[in-house]
C-alpha cells in the first residue's frame, strides 16, 4: 500500500516527472509530510497549505497507508 | 472629489443634471458613501425598478489618487434581486477617472417618461445627457466599439448589455478596463436592471485635462504609499500567487479541501477539477499567447487577472475568475475551459452576474432542462438570456426564481441570491457571512475562506462551529471598511498577515484626508456602514429569518466531510453585536 501525493502551484515543477502532478510515495510504519518532502526538491517552509484526505495538517503528522497528501504553497484568491 | 452630480432621468421635458457639494455625505467614499445615501434617500419598500429607487455611483475615497491598488467602483441601489440595499463593487478604470473628475457620486434619480435610451457623458467641460436609441438591444463590446469610433480610447464607461435592458435580477453593470474592454463588472444584485430601468445605457468618462488628485500631506501620502506597495509585494499572496495564477488557483484548494460545490451542491468535491485549474488557465493562456498576468486598472500591481485566448490566439475574454469557473464549471459538471471562457464572454456581453447566472444553469439541470456537463446547452442557454425569450428570462431572473419556476428544492440562494464557490458545509465560517450579510449570500463580504481555508490572518478550522462567528463578524467589518476606500479587497491577504502594511494602509488614508484614523476608527467604520445597510433591510421588511441558510444545508450531509452547516441561528443573531437592539422579530 501507498501514500498518493500530490503536488499543486509553484510546488509541482517536474517533481515526479515532466507533467505528472501526483505520484505515490511507498508508506513505512511512521512517516511523515516532513520525510516524503525531502526527496522531492520542496523546502519544508514552501508548503503553507498541506491537506491530509481533504483536512488540514502539518509537516510531522504521522501517515497512513491509502492516505492522500495535498501540498500548496501560500496562495489566495476569491 | 468635492461634488455630486445628480442626474433627474424622469425630469419634465428631458433630463436634468445638477451638481451639488458633497457636503452632506462628506468624508464617505465607496460603499461608505453609497450605503448612507440609499439608507436616507430611497424609501425601502419601492419597487426596485421604480422612480424612488436610485443608482449610485461612487469612487473610493482613495481612487484618483497615485496610491495604488485605489481604482475600485461601489455601485449602490436597492437590489431587484434581493429586495435589501446593494452594494456591487468593480474594478476597471471608472473609478479612478470618475475621482478625478472631482465627483464623489453620480447619482441617477428618477424614471423616464418615454422608452427612449440615453447615454451621459462627463468631461473637464460638464455633463451631457444624449438620446441614442441606436444603442437599444446592443451587446456591452459592441457598444464599447461605438464609443471608440466617437469618443476614441482615451475614455472609460460604464454600460449594461440585452440584460440591463430587459432590467432582468442578475442584469450587471461593464466597467471597462485598460484596454476598454466591458470586462470588469458590478455583477451581484440587479444594478445592471437598476440602470436599465432609468433609460440609462451608457455613461463615458474622460478625464483629459483633469489631474491626479492631491492629498493634504503629500509628502507622507508618497511615503505611506510606497511602503503600502512594498508590503503588498513581498507578501507571497499579494505578491506573486494572485499574479502566477489567478484566483482561479483556488479550484485545487477547494477540491481538495472538500469545500468545491458540484452540481448544484451535491458533493463537495468534482472528478473533472483538474481540467479548469489555475495551474492549467495559466498554462493555456502562456502557451497560446494570451497573458496569464493583468491588471484590471492602471495603479494595480497584484495583477490578478490575464487574457485567454482560443487556439488560434484570438481573445475570448479576460481570464475568467474563479468564481465564474465554478460557476459555469463544476457547478454545472462541466470541465472545458474555453466553453467556460465563452461563457465568461457572453454573460460580459449581455451584461449579466457570472455567478447568479451559473448557479441558476446549474439548477435548471439540477431540474432536468439540460443536463449536468452539457457545456453547449449552457451556453445556447445563456444566449436565450441575450436574447430574451421566456426560457432566458427565466434565467435572468436569478437562480431563487429559476429554482420556483421549475420545482426545484436544492436552491442555494440567501436572500435570493446565489451562494458562490464554497460549500458552506465544508468551510463553515464562509456560511455565515452568506447568511448574515446585509447583501445576501456573497463571499467578497466577509472572505472567511482566507481564515478557513488559505492560513492567511490565522486559521480557523472550517469543519467546527468555534470561533466561525467572530471570524466572519470581523471580517465583514474590515471589508465593509476596505469597500470604503476604494482599494482592492486582495489587499486584505496582506494587511491580515503584516500589521506594518496595515499601518502604511491607514498612513494613507490619514495622510491624504489630513486624518488621525486608528485600527480602531477603521472598524468603528465598517460597523457603521454594516449597521446602516442592516437597518435599510429592516426597514424594507427583512428580519433575522432572511439571516439564514437554505434549510437543505441543514439537513443534507455533502461529502467528503459528511457535515452539515450546524451553526446555531442565535449564534448568526450575535454577528452583528456592537448594535444596541438586536433585531428581535
Amino acid at each position: 500500500m501507498s501514500i498518493i501525493v500530490k503536488l499543486f502551484a509553484t510546488l509541482r515543477k517536474g517533481q515526479f516527472t515532466e507533467s505528472a502532478t501526483e505520484g505515490e510515495i511507498e508508506h513505512y510504519q511512521g512517516i511523515t509530510i516532513r520525510q516524503i518532502i525531502k526527496g522531492l526538491n520542496i523546502t519544508e517552509e514552501e508548503p503553507a497549505i498541506i491537506f491530509i484526505n481533504g483536512r488540514h495538517s502539518d509537516l510531522d503528522e504521522e501517515l497512513k497507508s491509502g492516505d492522500t497528501v495535498s501540498l500548496f504553497p501560500l496562495v489566495g484568491g476569491g | 472629489m468635492d461634488k455630486i452630480l445628480r442626474i433627474n432621468m424622469g425630469a419634465e421635458g428631458e433630463p436634468s443634471a445638477t451638481i451639488t457639494s458633497n457636503k452632506e455625505y462628506a468624508g464617505l467614499g465607496g460603499r461608505g458613501l453609497t450605503s448612507a445615501v440609499i439608507s436616507k434617500e430611497v424609501t425601502p419598500l419601492c419597487h426596485a425598478l421604480g422612480e424612488e429607487n436610485k443608482l449610485v455611483i461612487a469612487p473610493g475615497l482613495l481612487s484618483g489618487s497615485i496610491g495604488v491598488m485605489t481604482g475600485r467602483l461601489s455601485i449602490g441601489c436597492k437590489s431587484p434581486l434581493t429586495g435589501g440595499i446593494k452594494e456591487s463593487n468593480a474594478g476597471g478604470q471608472a473609478a479612478q477617472v470618475l475621482a478625478r473628475l472631482g465627483y464623489s457620486a453620480i447619482i441617477l434619480e428618477g424614471k423616464p417618461k418615454t422608452d427612449d435610451l440615453y447615454k451621459i457623458v462627463i468631461n473637464k467641460d460638464g455633463i451631457k445627457i444624449i438620446p441614442d436609441n441606436s444603442l437599444k438591444m446592443l451587446g456591452n463590446y459592441k457598444v464599447i466599439e461605438k464609443v471608440k469610433e466617437e469618443y476614441g480610447e482615451k475614455v472609460a464607461c460604464l454600460s449594461i448589455g440585452q440584460a440591463g435592458e430587459m432590467k432582468m435580477a442578475s442584469a450587471s453593470i461593464a466597467c471597462t478596463d485598460m484596454e476598454l474592454r466591458p470586462t470588469r463588472h458590478a455583477g451581484r444584485g440587479g444594478v445592471g436592471a437598476v440602470m436599465g430601468s432609468k433609460g440609462v445605457k451608457l455613461i463615458v468618462l474622460d478625464d483629459k485635462g483633469m489631474s491626479m488628485r492631491a492629498p493634504k500631506d503629500p509628502e507622507k501620502f508618497k511615503d505611506a504609499n510606497k511602503r503600502f506597495a512594498e508590503g503588498l509585494q513581498k507578501h507571497p499572496v499579494t505578491g506573486q500567487g494572485l499574479a502566477a495564477y489567478g484566483t482561479n488557483v483556488l479550484t485545487n484548494i477547494l477540491n481538495e479541501a472538500g469545500g468545491y460545490p458540484t452540481r448544484n451542491f451535491k458533493t463537495g468535491q468534482f472528478e473533472g477539477a483538474s481540467n479548469i485549474s489555475g495551474e492549467l488557465m495559466a498554462e493555456i493562456e502562456a502557451k497560446r499567447g494570451g497573458q496569464p498576468t493583468h491588471g484590471c486598472h492602471r495603479g494595480c500591481i497584484i495583477k490578478c487577472s490575464g487574457i485567454y485566448v482560443d487556439k488560434e490566439g484570438n481573445y475570448i475574454s479576460k481570464q475568467p475568475e474563479y468564481e465564474t469557473v465554478w460557476a459555469h464549471g463544476g457547478h454545472c459538471g462541466i470541465d472545458d475551459l474555453d466553453k467556460i471562457a465563452m461563457l465568461d464572454h457572453l454573460d460580459d456581453d449581455f451584461g449579466v452576474d457570472t455567478i447568479e447566472t451559473g448557479v441558476a444553469i446549474g439548477v435548471a439541470m439540477d431540474a432536468g432542462i439540460i443536463k449536468f456537463g452539457d457545456a453547449d446547452g449552457a451556453i445556447r442557454l445563456v444566449k436565450e438570456i441575450g436574447e430574451g425569450t421566456p426560457l432566458g428570462r427565466i434565467l435572468g431572473s436569478g437562480a431563487g426564481t429559476t429554482g420556483k419556476v421549475f420545482g426545484v428544492e436544492r436552491v442555494p440562494v440567501v436572500k435570493n441570491q446565489a451562494l458562490p464557490a464554497y460549500d458552506p458545509r465544508s468551510v463553515k465560517g464562509i456560511g455565515v457571512t452568506y447568511a448574515t450579510s446585509p447583501m445576501g449570500a456573497d463571499h467578497t463580504a466577509g472572505y472567511c475562506i482566507a481564515t478557513n481555508i488559505l492560513k492567511s490572518g490565522g486559521y480557523v478550522d472550517p469543519l467546527k462551529t468555534e470561533g466561525q462567528v467572530e471570524l466572519s463578524r470581523n471580517l465583514q467589518v474590515a471589508t465593509a471598511a476596505i469597500d470604503a476606500t476604494g482599494l482592492c479587497l486582495f489587499i486584505a491577504f496582506a494587511i491580515l498577515d503584516q500589521p506594518e502594511t496595515f499601518q502604511a494602509m491607514l498612513d494613507m488614508l490619514n495622510a491624504f484626508y489630513g486624518l488621525e484614523m486608528t485600527a480602531d476608527s477603521v472598524a468603528e467604520l465598517g460597523q457603521t456602514i454594516l449597521s446602516t445597510e442592516r437597518d435599510f433591510n429592516k426597514r424594507a421588511g427583512f428580519t433575522s429569518a432572511q439571516d439564514r441558510l437554505p434549510h437543505f444545508f441543514k439537513v443534507e450531509t455533502v461529502a467528503p466531510h459528511n457535515e452539515i452547516f450546524d451553526i446555531k441561528d442565535e449564534d448568526l443573531d450575535s454577528v452583528f453585536n456592537w448594535e444596541k437592539t438586536a433585531t428581535v422579530n
